[in-house]
């Protein structure tokens, strides 16, 4: 069962981006292929649940909502643009 | 001098700590579209729940920030990121980023309440010295940057999804370079 988590200030308004297509297709308007499929988002959602209790409680809330705080489509290498050499 | 070891890691088994991490598991960890995004999760929270002490550094939160920066900015005006050219946009003012400096700003505040935002210990010439050194051991001058940071933080393992730091084979210091 997957946890909803709450939304944080700024999320009300945001655009989000589906989690649903396939995980090979490609996003509307970027010319960058999704790679991570919907599931394996879902599933690190699921791990992140499953070790809530354990994580230490003065970092439990900024580990289980930093953890994917943003959903941009981000292309699919290390470097992005050779500048973070 | 000793050899780097290089490990693919394999949950449930842990870098020994501290663990210094370079901006690429910055950026896996929070956001949902990179690849590497349920690694880093889970590299994060195996750690974090054994109280080993991750390690962040000003260097790879500018460049954690600068990708995400740009990965908002793309998004925000429906264009693909690489088409993006941050750079010049931000130096027409700060126009550009001050929509998104709120979530950058909390996801920096997020980073570091989970991760120890580290310096180096010894004194500013000693580390610009090892920083010149690495570059004899790696291409990249912010590559080069974030092995001196681990080695005058303490760390005994380095976290990335950089595949360029495959090259490495011999450090003056000991070193388990992680990749996920």
């Amino acid at each position: 069962m997957e946890r909803e988590f709450p939304a944080l200030p700024w999320e009300a308004n945001r655009q989000t981006i589906p989690l649903d297509p396939p995980s090979t297709v490609s996003s509307v308007g970027a010319n960058v292929t999704i790679v991570v499929p919907p599931t394996a988002v879902r599933a690190a959602r699921r791990y992140m649940e499953s070790i809530a209790p354990r994580l230490p409680a003065d970092v439990r809330e900024a580990i289980i909502q930093g953890a994917g705080l943003f959903d941009f489509p981000a292309p699919d290498d290390d470097d992005l643009d050779g500048l973070l050499d | 001098m000793p050899p780097v070891i290089h490990r693919t890691y394999q949950s449930p088994l842990l870098a020994p700590g501290p663990v210094y991490l370079d901006s690429s598991i910055l950026v896996a960890f929070t956001t949902t579209h990179d690849r590497y995004y349920p690694r880093a999760v889970q590299f994060v929270g195996d750690h974090q729940v054994a109280r080993v002490e991750l390690q962040i550094s000003v260097l790879g939160l500018d460049e954690a920030l600068w990708r995400l920066a740009r990965g908002m900015v793309a998004r925000s005006r429906n264009i693909p990121i690489r088409q993006l050219d941050l750079g010049k946009l931000v130096k027409r003012g700060p126009s550009v980023l001050a929509p998104h400096l709120p979530q950058l700003r909390q996801a920096v505040t997020f980073m570091q309440t989970w991760a120890t935002l580290v310096a180096p210990s010894s004194s500013p010439s000693q580390f610009v010295d090892s920083w010149l050194d690495r570059l004899s051991d790696i291409g990249g001058l912010h590559d080069a940057q974030h092995l001196a940071l681990a080695e005058h933080t303490g760390a005994r393992s380095f976290a990335t999804t950089d595949r360029d730091y495959q090259q490495l084979t011999t450090l003056p210091f000991a070193l388990m370079v992680y990749r996920l």
